[in-house]
This record gives C-alpha cells, sequence and structure tokens, in this order.
C-alpha cells in the first residue's frame, strides 16, 4: 500500500469525487500551531503502489481542511488557518491558483464540507462560533449560522436532503440547521466534552454519528435524539473525525489522537470492526472514497498519508 | 421597570441559594431520564425539527434559572448555551425566555418571611465569625445584599430588627456557652488537679483514675458545648447550606482542574521533559481551568471569559493524548516568543481574483447512495473521458492507455463480489478510469441486505486472508468446495428424498425432479453467494473482549447422567430403604463381603457385571431416591462469615467445583453440597466443615 509522505504534518485527506485515484491533502508547518499551509494534489499511479503529487499549493498559514467541488472536477477549497477559504483550480497553470480568497471569517477555518445533492454551495465551520455559507460564483457569503457558543469543529450536508446540514462544536451540542430557516432546527446535546466532528448516515438520512473528546462515537437519530442509537466505545483518546461508508449502510471509519483508524459496523453488538494501527501520531483525517468501495485514505501528524483497501495491512508494500 | 421588576426578584428570591443547585440537580436528573417520544402527529414536513411538546417543569426550571441574578448578568448566548447543554429544545428556552419577568404572585408572602431568615442568616454570619473558624464566603452575602436592594423598604428594616433580636440571642446564647461555661469547667478541672497534688500523698491509683475521670469529664463537658456552638453554628448556617453545596461544585472542579494540572505535570516529567515542559502544559491548563471557569463564572454572572479556543483546544478534559515531543517543542518555542525558523513568508492571495473557473470536463457523478440511472451517467462520462486524455495536468488519467488487462491495485479487494464483476467489467470495458464499474456496484450497493451470522467459521477464516484478483475465484470456488464438503449429507439427503419421492410416486418425470434439483442447488447458491458478501475481511480478536462464562451445572452430580434404572433395580432399592437404619449400616459391609467372596469373584464376568451392576444399581439408587436413607447429602447449613474461606476450600475440595462456583455454592447456604454419599463420607465431609467452622447436616 502506498504512503505519502507531506513535508508539513497532515491535516485532512479527502478523496475526489470525479477521479477515483485522486486526493487532496491538508497539510500544516508545526503542528498547525504557527507556519505555513500546503495543499497537495495527490493520484494514485495504476501500476504500483506509489503515490504521485500532481501539484502543491502553498499558504501563508495553515491548511486545516481540503473539500472537493461536486460541480467541477478539478476545484478544490481549502480551510486555511488565518479565517481565509481559498479556492483552487487545478486545471488552471500555477500562477494563477488561488482562484479566490474568502475571507470572513474572524477564526480559524476548521471544517468544510461541499453539498453533494446540489453541488453548488459548501460551507465552513470557523472557531469564531459561526458557520458560513458560500458558493464558489460569489465573493461573499451567503449565510452566516452564528449560534454555537464555542468552535464549531466540523459541518456535514445531508445526503439526501440538500437545505440540511449539521455543525459538531466545542460547546459540546451538535445542531441541525436548515438554510432557509434562520436559526438552528435542532439541538443535540450530545456529550459532555467537546464535539469535534459529525457526519450523516448516507443512507438514512436521520441516523447522524458525533465523535468527541470522550473517546465515544454516538449515533443519533435525529427523530429521537434523548438517546442514542448506538455507542462507539473503543478509542483510546478522543476521536478525531468519523465518516460514514457511502456504499454500506452501517459501516463508518474514525480517527483517533489513540494514532488508530477504526472501522466500526453501528448495527452489530460487537461494533468495532476493523482497526488499523499505521500511524505513529495522531490520526487527523481519515476519508472513504465514494467512487471505489474500500477505498480508505488517512493523515496524520507523522507526516504521512496511507491509502488502502480495507482489510488490506495499510502498511503492506 | 424598577417597580415592575421588583415583585419577580422578589418571588424568585425565595431561595436564592437553593435555585441554582435545584435546578442544576434537576436538570440532571431530567436529562438522564429516557423520555419516550412524544408521537409525531405526521404533519411537519422535516423530520429535522423537534416535534417534542414544550416541557412545563423544564420550562420553569429554566425560568427560576435565569432568573437567578448572576445568571441575568451573564451573557444571553451563555444562558442558551447552558440550557441547551440540560438538553432543552430551543422553544423550551425561547418560552424560558419569554416567562422570566413573569413570576407567579402566589409566592410572595412566602418570600418576606424566608427573606428574612436569608437576612437574619447573613447578618449572623457577619457577627459571629469568632464563635468557629469557618470562613465566610463573601458571594452569599453579595448574592443577600444584591437582592436586599430590590426588596421593598418597609421589608428591609422588619428584616433588619428580625435579624438583630435572632442575632443577639444567638451570640448571646453562644457567647454564654463559651465563656462562662468553659472557665467554670476549667476553673474546676484546676480544682481538682489541685486537689491531687494536696492529697498526692494517698492512694495513687484512687488519684490517677479520679483525675482521669475528672480530666475525661472536662474533656467531655467541652466537646459537649463546642458541640452545642457547633449545633448552633450550624442551625445558622442551614439556610446557606444548599447555595454553598453549588459553590462546592464549582470548586470540586477546580479541584478536579488542579489535580489535572498536577497528574499532567507529573506524566510530563515522566517522559523526560524537564522544566520547560510546564510552561507548555500551562497553556493547556490554563484553556481548561478557563473553560471551567467560565462555567463557574456563567453562575456567578462574570462577563470576563479569557478561553482562547487556540489551536491546543480539542485536547480532551480528562487524560490527554501523549504529544509529540517535537510538537511540544514547538508549543514552547512560540509561547516564548519565537518564531519556527522554518516559516516562510508565502503571499497566497489570489494573482486574479476575478479569475474564471475551468469549465468542469466531467459531469458530476451520481453518488452510491442515490444512485436511480447508473447507465445514463456510465455513457456521458465515457465521452468526456476522451476529452480528458488530451489534458496534460490531469495526467492522472493516462494510465488508460497502459492497463487494460488488470484493475488498478486500489480496486484489488479481498472478497467481494464486486471484485469479479470488476475484472469482467475491465476485460469488456478496457477502461476503468470512468464509471462502468460504477454499475454493477450501484446496483449491488442498493439494498445491503442483513449479514447473516459467521455460520462457517472456516469460511471466515479462508476469507480473512487477503488475496488477490486471480486467485480470487479459485479461492471461492475452494470455498464452495468446502461449504459443499460440510453439507453434502444434507444436499444429497434431500436429493435422496426427492428421487425416492419420485420414484415411489410412480412419475419418474424427469423435468420436475431436475427442477427440484436445480431449486436445491439454487439455494446452495445463494446462501454461498449470501456468505461471500458479507465476509468481515479483518476480525479482530477483541482484547477488551471478557472471556465466556460457562454455565455449571447447579448441582455437582459426579456420576453424570445415567440411564434410568431396570425394575429389579428398583424393587431392590425399596427392599433396602424399608429397612431400619442399624440393618441400614450394615448392607454396605456385607456386600462389600459378597462382593469380594471367593466364589463370586471366580465367575469373573459375573462378578464384574454384578460388581458394576451393584455400584449402577446403587448409584442408581442414589438418583432416584436422593433423599432416602440409604445414601446421605450433605448439606452446609451456615457458616461463620470469618471462615467463608476456609469452607470454600473445602468445598472445592470435595466437590471439585472451580473457585467462582464453589464461592457461590456456599454463599447460598443452606445449599446441598454433596448428595448420594455413604454415611462415612458424608461424616467425614461434615467434620471437615466443622473444622473449619461452618455447620453440615446429614440428610
Amino acid at each position: 500500500m502506498p504512503v505519502f509522505k507531506t513535508p508539513f504534518n497532515g491535516y485532512s485527506v479527502r478523496f475526489s469525487p470525479f477521479y477515483e485515484s485522486r486526493l487532496a491533502v491538508a497539510t500544516a508547518q508545526n503542528f498547525g500551531i504557527l507556519g505555513n499551509g500546503r495543499v497537495h494534489v495527490i493520484d494514485l499511479a495504476p501500476t504500483g503502489p506509489v503515490i504521485n503529487e500532481l501539484i502543491a499549493f502553498d499558504t501563508a498559514d495553515g491548511v486545516y481542511d481540503v473539500a472537493w467541488s461536486e460541480s467541477h472536477d478539478s476545484v478544490l477549497v481549502a480551510a486555511v488557518a488565518d479565517g481565509s477559504i481559498k479556492v483552487y483550480d487545478t486545471a488552471l497553470p500555477p500562477q494563477s491558483n488561488p482562484v479566490r480568497s474568502l475571507k470572513e471569517h474572524a477564526r480559524e477555518v476548521h471544517g468544510l464540507d461541499y453539498n453533494p445533492t446540489r453541488r453548488d454551495s459548501f460551507l465552513s465551520a470557523s472557531w469564531d462560533d459561526s458557520v458560513k455559507l458560500w458558493t464558489l460564483d460569489r465573493p461573499a457569503s451567503l449565510r452566516t449560522f452564528r449560534e454555537h457558543a464555542y468552535c464549531v469543529y466540523s459541518v456535514a450536508w445531508n445526503p439526501k436532503h440538500a437545505d440540511v446540514f449539521a455543525s459538531a462544536s466545542g460547546d459540546c451540542t451538535v445542531r441541525i440547521w436548515d438554510v432557509r430557516e434562520p436559526g438552528s432546527t435542532m439541538i443535540i446535546p450530545g456529550h459532555e466534552h467537546e464535539i469535534l466532528s459529525c457526519d450523516w448516515n448516507k443512507y438514512d438520512e436521520c441516523l447522524i454519528a458525533t465523535a468527541s473528546v470522550d473517546k465515544s462515537i454516538k449515533i443519533w437519530d435525529v427523530r429521537n435524539y434523548r438517546v442514542p442509537v448506538s455507542v462507539l466505545n473503543g478509542h483510546g483518546y478522543a476521536v478525531r473525525k468519523i465518516k460514514f461508508s457511502p456504499h454500506r449502510r452501517n459501516l463508518l471509519v474514525s480517527c483517533s489522537y489513540d494514532m488508530t483508524v477504526c472501522l466500526w459496523d453501528f448495527m452489530v453488538e460487537d461494533a468495532l470492526v476493523g482497526r488499523y494501527d499505521h500511524h505513529t501520531e495522531f490520526a487527523v483525517g481519515v476519508d472513504l472514497s465514494v467512487l471505489v468501495d474500500g477505498l480508505m485514505a488517512s493523515t496524520g501528524w507523522d507526516e504521512l498519508v496511507y491509502v488502502w483497501q480495507q482489510g488490506m495491512d495499510p502498511r503492506a508494500s | 421597570m424598577a417597580t415592575t421588576q421588583s415583585p419577580s426578584p422578589n418571588s424568585n428570591d425565595d431561595k436564592p441559594q437553593a435555585v441554582s443547585a435545584e435546578v442544576v440537580q434537576q436538570a440532571n436528573q431530567v436529562q438522564q431520564d429516557v423520555r419516550p417520544e412524544a408521537t409525531k402527529q405526521g404533519v411537519p414536513a422535516s423530520v429535522f425539527v423537534n416535534s417534542e411538546p414544550i416541557r412545563e417543569d423544564q420550562v420553569s426550571n429554566a425560568v427560576k434559572f435565569l432568573s437567578h441574578p448572576k445568571v441575568r448578568g451573564s451573557p444571553v448566548i451563555y444562558r442558551r448555551s447552558f440550557l441547551e447543554k440540560k438538553g432543552l429544545t430551543k422553544e423550551e428556552i425561547d418560552e424560558a425566555f419569554r416567562r422570566v419577568p413573569d413570576p407567579s404572585p402566589s409566592s410572595q408572602p412566602a418570600s418576606l418571611s424566608q427573606d428574612g431568615q436569608a437576612n437574619s442568616l447573613s447578618s449572623v454570619q457577619t457577627q459571629a465569625p469568632i464563635q468557629t473558624p469557618q470562613p465566610l464566603p463573601a458571594a452569599p452575602t453579595g448574592i443577600v445584599s444584591s437582592g436586599r436592594v430590590a426588596r421593598r423598604q418597609f421589608q428591609w428594616y422588619h428584616a433588619v430588627s428580625a435579624v438583630g433580636l435572632l442575632a443577639a440571642s444567638g451570640c448571646g446564647t453562644a457567647l454564654l456557652i463559651k465563656k462562662v461555661i468553659i472557665p467554670k469547667l476549667k476553673l474546676w478541672v484546676r480544682k481538682v488537679v489541685l486537689e491531687e497534688d494536696n492529697v498526692y500523698a494517698k492512694k495513687i491509683d484512687a488519684k490517677p483514675s479520679l483525675a482521669e475521670e475528672a480530666a475525661a469529664a472536662a474533656k467531655a463537658a467541652a466537646a459537649a458545648a463546642s458541640d452545642v456552638a457547633k449545633a448552633s453554628q450550624e442551625m445558622l448556617n442551614s439556610k446557606n447550606e444548599e447555595r454553598r453545596r453549588f459553590e462546592e461544585f464549582m470548586n470540586l472542579m477546580d479541584a478536579q482542574v488542579q489535580e489535572m494540572k498536577s497528574m499532567s505535570n507529573s506524566i510530563r516529567k515522566l517522559e523526560g521533559q524537564a522544566n520547560s515542559s510546564g510552561r507548555a502544559f500551562s497553556d493547556h491548563d490554563d484553556h481548561r481551568a478557563s473553560a471551567s471557569s467560565t462555567k463557574q463564572s456563567y453562575a456567578n454572572g462574570n462577563v470576563d471569559l479569557n478561553v482562547q479556543p487556540g489551536r491546543t483546544s480539542t485536547l480532551p478534559a480528562s487524560a490527554e493524548p501523549p504529544h509529540p515531543k517535537s510538537f511540544m517543542e514547538k508549543m514552547e518555542m512560540i509561547q516564548r516568543g519565537e518564531k519556527p525558523s522554518n516559516i516562510r513568508e508565502v503571499n497566497d492571495m489570489p494573482p486574479n481574483p476575478n479569475q474564471q473557473l475551468s469549465n468542469p470536463r466531467i459531469t458530476p457523478r451520481t453518488k452510491p447512495w442515490e444512485a436511480q440511472n447508473g447507465p445514463r451517467q456510465v455513457l456521458q462520462s465515457q465521452t468526456s473521458a476522451e476529452g480528458l486524455n488530451q489534458n496534460g495536468v490531469d495526467s492522472g488519467l493516462n494510465y488508460l492507455v497502459d492497463d487494460e488487462s488488470s484493475t488498478p491495485w486500489w480496486q484489488r479487494k479481498n472478497v467481494r463480489i464486486t471484485e469479479i464483476e470488476n475484472e469482467d467489467e475491465v476485460k469488456a470495458a478496457g477502461s476503468y478510469g470512468v464509471k462502468t464499474n460504477e454499475q454493477p456496484s450501484v446496483q449491488r450497493t442498493w439494498v445491503p441486505p442483513q449479514p447473516p451470522p459467521v455460520a462457517m467459521p472456516e469460511a471466515a477464516e479462508a476469507i480473512r486472508r487477503p488475496k488477490s484478483a486471480p486467485k480470487e475465484t479459485a479461492m471461492q470456488e475452494q470455498l464452495a468446495d468446502e461449504q459443499s464438503a460440510a453439507r453434502p449429507s444434507e444436499v444429497t439427503d434431500e436429493l435422496q428424498r426427492i428421487t425416492k419421492m419420485f420414484s415411489t410416486a410412480g412419475k419418474l418425470n424427469k423435468v420436475s425432479s431436475y427442477q427440484v434439483a436445480l431449486k436445491v442447488f439454487k439455494t446452495r447458491d445463494t446462501f454461498y453467494l449470501r456468505v461471500r458478501t458479507f465476509q468481515h475481511d479483518f476480525v479482530p480478536r477483541d482484547p477488551k473482549a471478557k472471556p465466556k462464562k460457562l454455565k455449571y451445572p447447579q448441582f455437582y452430580d459426579p456420576y453424570g447422567p445415567r440411564p434410568p434404572p431396570s425394575d429389579k433395580i428398583v424393587e431392590l432399592a425399596d427392599c433396602i430403604s424399608a429397612l431400619s437404619p442399624e440393618e441400614r449400616g450394615q448392607i454396605g459391609p456385607t456386600l462389600m463381603e459378597r462382593l469380594r467372596h471367593p466364589k463370586m469373584q471366580t465367575i469373573t464376568v459375573e462378578g464384574m457385571e454384578l460388581g458394576s451392576q451393584g455400584g449402577a444399581g446403587a448409584g442408581a439408587a442414589k438418583t432416584e431416591e436422593k433423599k432416602e436413607k440409604t445414601t446421605f447429602d450433605v448439606k452446609l447449613e451456615k457458616f461463620d462469615a470469618a471462615a467463608k474461606i476456609k469452607v470454600i476450600k473445602e468445598v472445592r475440595a470435595f466437590t471439585n467445583l472451580g473457585l467462582k462456583e464453589a464461592k457461590d455454592l456456599v454463599e447460598k447456604a443452606p445449599v446441598m453440597l454433596k448428595q448420594g454419599v455413604t454415611k462415612e463420607e458424608a461424616s467425614d465431609i461434615m467434620e471437615r466443615i466443622k473444622a473449619t467452622g461452618g455447620v453440615a447436616v446429614m440428610e
């Protein structure tokens, strides 16, 4: 399984929704505390387990997240730690990049998500407690959602309903919003500690999973959000990111500060299906490919990006 | 505004101290309740809206909470956040906010006396710090004073006078006790001591005892006096308890933070980080401390919040994950104000802010979960794939030319149906970069059925081994073979049955039997299919899984299950049981003699059989009539709690039970320990148990 070494510490990895072999990696220097950042667009070579870098973009501050556009196959957006969002187009020559710099957040932008159904808009989650809605064609944000009391760590669009999204915040709540409504429509006080990530189930639009600093992942049904559908314990430290599988109804993957990437099947009694222990530092980014069933990628502060097929050892060569 | 506002704090300040603690407790309780979801009317269009009705108790708690003067001082956002965390819905929070200025009027008269009492408590506190060294928290008086300001004027004077009286009386009694009685006691003690000195020549043993008695009495009196003082103090402070408890929560949190600080410091020391580590973690701890202080300040109405959700904000409040060493170094460097050397000046601004985005070359693909029409997309993407090849930047697709026969390495999976189908697709289409193989994948993942339990462990084992594509099919066949080997009997039996059916029926209708056979095979195939789909590739042994607990039978039956005894034996047993105890006692020895009889022994076969039969008969008799007096049961009646362990040991010794089972058995006393033993064995057991301190009876 190939490995890609980034010069900076990895923060996020995303598969392209257009090309099966393409990924974008968000990295930040000095663990993201202070320093430059870089967005890598990498490609998996078909012949052997090799990863090639297509192009890389440097930023003034660390890049915390990256998202591919669902409408343009060569466009990606990057969340930068100085509060700006950079739009890159890999089809244009490098000197024309970045195409846009959208600076509206007062603090670091920590999460990005592109709308997979409507494909025209994306959301940014920031440490200034707000979530902003953008489109690629406008220089200013369309909406600002300001209700959280603390940093918003992640946002996720609902895969079925194009107007609904969820935001996970350090104020220990997950809020569900509808872009047509001025305020949040639901508040799920999910954990006793900060919630670092949330994601919707792709096959059941009412199930949402939240990952928290309290080492657990909880699955909630928004129709009955007082009690979680399932609680997944097993990580040794805070769970940093979770992602539901686009191909399996019950599968989700999570990465944590205990340096492991875990696969869960939450409908089963013994939910932990797989555990990958390949990182030597915090595993902070994980993604499952929408196009290839079972293909997953992860990155961590050990400056490595692994891409492997579910079931195989990511470090096998 | 003041006049209209004044009733509200009045009623809601009845128990200013109790309110917040109450709210916290009640809200906690409510939050922990599993609430049945209110049934949806079916009317709301969106599922993502809270459809529960407004809970009145939550709202009233929230109202009480919001009316607290300290809470009123805090920003709205924190109040809302607090209530949200408690599990209130938006509607409930809004309702509470609406309700806050309007209290219920009925609570007003009750509030007067309670106000007076509250005031008295506080003033007594201020006047009697000399009684006990109890620290006077500044907050309660602050609260009460702020409450006092808003009260009506006449009530204030009332309150003050009542306070004064109570204070005076309380002080007076307390002072009296301390100043009069204790000196008296001291004098008395001194007198006694002096007397003792004067008559020291007298009986020495009596003197010390007297002195001791006196000293003890003096001590007791002093203790009693202090107790009385304490009691009075407690009485005075009883009202403040609840509010102080609330603050204790805050203090506890602070204490926890302190502990965490010390813990993290020690961890850092262990990791070999020297003095510099303290600073790095002080940052994290400061963050957490300020996080907890936000909660405290929230309660107390302070606004100054210096929490910086910095780059380290995602650290857990509990055990911290071990950070990389270089991370710590970087943190320290930055805290010192140094910039790490590897930072460059990068201009990442767009050179042309109005740059047009390039046109998309691929139409967006449907997601697997929304896939409705696969083929349509496939065609479109195939045509656009041509255009892709020409683009230099997107060299990622040049591989199309290179590889046609084999799948790319990342599409090789262990055991998936897609595997075989992918291969087919690749062979057919020649290009895989587009969505040719999305179609089968799309159809496949449309309705993922439930995985069956892993019925074939050997199959699961086989499948766990990672294999590449060509070997895949071979393994599948192997799997099929394994499974067919495992179930040949069923299938062949079925087949035989079916053919028999048909042959005996007379009409050897080849077509129908063939169809039946086909059905049988089809079910086999589908079974295989199901097995193939849902093998977990990697099922790790859960390291945290508890070892399986096996069930032990309730009674230890060393002879195991046996066939029921024959009639002859039953009759024998009846005869024996009809005997008197002394005669029964003779059965054993006589039987032994008989069996050892030389005449008996010559007929070895019979002897052995008889012996075994006798033994079996005896055993059967024992099992059949457990309570019969031929065999004895030992029952553990009770045991010394101190000797429990010894008793358990003994029980284990003669029942061969495991430790846990023996423990359970003993704890169930009175319980049957052993059944079907001879009298000697039973008495032996009894003695042994008695020796350890238990009581056993023979039955």
